[in-house]
């Protein structure tokens, strides 16, 4: 199997040839190619959600991911830590917002666990530790509250904000 | 116009070129092959075949009909192609850095509007929900009611996930009846007002009169 290649073709277009067992991080390709008995040599997987640019960025990833030990299965009370990003994924995802946004729908829909899981991560910490203004300026929202909806949501979180 | 016509005629017939020499060949081409580790990758991206068609049909509709705005749009097509294709990083900067100081006010404007748009994005209102929940799940209690004060929508997803205000701690809920409904936010007020008011010292004695002593 190894060394095997198969062709995923983006929204605009462009083909990009990877090895399947890279390509089987992604769930979706895996069930694509199992289930459906695709032929490798010959087809062509086209991802219409996939932009060729973040297709790019995602073949990166799993390329550099190929050797990682299959993520544990989900489990519901496991305490996630969001400082545990790896400093190659840490480079890797210094992007602007539009690019960890689409590729966070790209991770979504070829059900990548280990690049949905690492990218939701960066974003908690865009949010970790902010006022609610920092928060706004992080991502550009506008604060469409009246000053007396903002008084009265202020005196909801009270009982949260240490004193 | 005759300059423009010199330019279609100098530029054109090799891009037709090499698309025609790209469709002969079928297998795939060195410069469409990925490269991940190189330094190429940034240089050579693969030619989208839309780009090129489109350019062959702005080539041959100029070749018919000839109007003198469709060189102009040929050069801009070839310019992309440039840009995207043929240039070094350090060629891409040197060109912006010239194209932007020849920006007007309105120029400006428009430009900023646009990387603004691509800088921003507001993950929480945007994402699949399933999504969104994977992401506030790993924020803390304050930093949830925090986002609760961001704005009306971010309050709304916020509230509607009943499910991020369970304890965070896995014993705690392992012995839990799963069945049980628990209102945690409720729980989590509770306990929290409890607290504060034993460090405030603002907890009062209450008397539990029970029978009366003899």
């Amino acid at each position: 199997m190894a060394g095997h290649k198969i062709k995923l073709q983006s929204s605009d277009g462009d083909t990009f040839d990877v090895e399947v067992e890279i390509a089987k991080q992604s769930a979706t390709i895996k069930t694509m190619l199992e289930d459906l008995g695709m032929d490798e040599e010959e087809d062509v997987i086209p991802l219409p959600n996939v932009n060729s640019a973040i297709l790019k960025k995602v073949i990166q990833w799993a390329t550099h991911h190929k050797d990682d030990p299959p993520p544990p299965e989900d489990d519901e009370n496991r305490e996630k830590n969001t400082n545990d990003i790896s400093s190659w994924d840490q480079d890797f995802l210094k992007v602007d917002q539009g690019t960890l946004f689409e590729l966070i729908l790209a991770a979504n829909y070829l059900d990548i666990k280990g690049l949905l899981d690492v990218t939701c991560k960066t974003v908690a910490n865009m949010i970790k530790g902010k006022t609610p203004e920092e928060i706004r300026r992080t991502f550009n929202i506008k604060n469409d509250f009246t000053p007396q909806e903002e008084e009265q949501i202020k005196k909801e979180n009270e009982w949260c904000e240490e004193k | 116009y005759t300059e423009s016509k010199s330019l279609s005629t100098v530029h054109c017939p090799p891009i037709k070129q090499s698309i025609v020499t790209k469709k002969n060949d079928k297998s795939p081409s060195p410069s469409r092959s990925f490269d991940f580790y190189g330094e190429n990758a940034k240089r050579q991206k693969s030619c989208t075949q839309l780009t090129s068609r489109s350019v062959t049909i702005r080539w041959t509709e100029h070749s018919l009909g000839s109007h003198s705005t469709v060189p102009s749009r040929t050069s801009f097509e070839q310019l992309l192609h440039w840009f995207t294709n043929s240039w070094s990083e350090a060629e891409q900067n040197d060109f912006l850095r010239r194209l932007i100081v020849k920006f007007d006010e309105r120029q400006q404007y428009f430009v900023s509007c646009v990387i603004t748009q691509r800088r921003y994005r507001d993950f929480i209102s945007l994402l699949p929900q399933s999504v969104v929940f994977e992401i506030l799940k790993t924020l803390t209690l304050q930093e949830l009611s925090r986002s609760r004060e961001v704005c009306k929508n971010w309050k709304s997803i916020v509230d509607r996930e009943p499910d991020l205000w369970k304890p965070k701690d896995e014993t705690k809920t392992a012995e839990m009846d799963k069945t049980i409904q628990v209102d945690w936010e409720k729980v989590h007020k509770q306990n929290l007002a409890t607290k504060r008011n034993w460090l405030a010292g603002t907890a009062q004695l209450i008397k539990c009169a029970g029978h009366k002593e003899r």
